[in-house]
């Protein structure tokens, strides 16, 4: 891996969590990269969703995705300002973490903050979610926090389970 | 009572921390605004179906044949 790749913090949950914030993030990188590796208790047939939040402002996110699901075919949408990715609930085969990253670009600049992610749910030999989605955050401040949370199917809540894996990367570029 | 989980990148240090009532209370806002989000999608994918399906039998009742009417999607 190029040494441009540097990690900034990781955790990995031993119990449940509705959410999951890295704080106190250093200014002095190009890009930022969040990985999940991620369950949840969401009561789902299959895949729940889960948002994305800077700075504990709750405004100003604009998106859009396109997916697969086991019915097959693709979509795609617009309704998922602040998306995260898709993530397994309580109907996917247990013990198997969705696997997703985040890319975002330019966090320290005082320009608007787009952001991309890549995410699949895989239910073993049977069915699986795929998903991209493009994001901008039209907010001018530096990225300081990031939270995940929301995480939903329908109206059910659910939180992240306990082996859930986060982890944040600093790029640099040079 | 549920939690979260807050990682300071600048000590490592982590920290567990109950959610307030409000907090809870939000959450339960943001999955319904969601779930409405979801059946509003739905219901735009389905009637996107149903209307290239209508068309799609109109074409044919014209005389057109399936890969006619397929090569008309591409």
């Amino acid at each position: 891996m190029a040494s441009t790749y540097i990690l900034i913090a990781k955790t990995t949950l031993t119990t449940s969590q509705s959410s999951v914030t890295f704080s106190s993030i250093p200014q002095t990188y190009t890009d930022l990269i969040l990985h999940q590796s991620a369950m949840s208790n969401v009561s789902t047939s299959l895949a729940g969703n889960y948002n994305i939040e800077f700075n504990g402002v709750t405004t100003g996110y604009s998106g859009r995705r396109i997916y697969a699901d086991p019915s097959g075919g693709a979509a795609s949408d617009t309704g998922t300002p602040k998306w995260a990715g898709f993530i397994p609930g309580t109907g996917a085969t247990q013990n198997v973490p969705n696997s997703c990253t985040l890319y975002i670009g330019n966090y320290t600049s005082s320009n608007y903050k787009p952001w991309k992610l890549d995410v699949v749910v895989e239910n073993q030999t049977s069915s699986a979610y795929e998903g991209l989605g493009t994001n901008l955050w039209s907010n001018t401040a530096a990225i300081t926090s990031i939270v995940l949370k929301d995480i939903s199917s329908g109206a059910n809540t659910g939180s992240f389970l306990a082996n859930s894996t986060f982890t944040l990367y600093g790029i640099k570029n040079s | 009572m549920p939690t979260k989980l807050i990682v300071d990148c600048s000590t490592g240090i982590t920290t567990e921390v109950e959610l307030t009532a409000e907090e809870i209370a939000q959450r339960e806002v943001e999955a319904a605004a969601f779930a409405v989000a979801e059946a509003e999608r739905i219901a735009a994918e389905e009637a996107k179906a149903q209307a290239k399906a209508s068309a799609e039998a109109k074409l044919a009742a014209l005389g057109l044949t399936a890969e006619e009417i397929a090569a008309l999607g591409k």
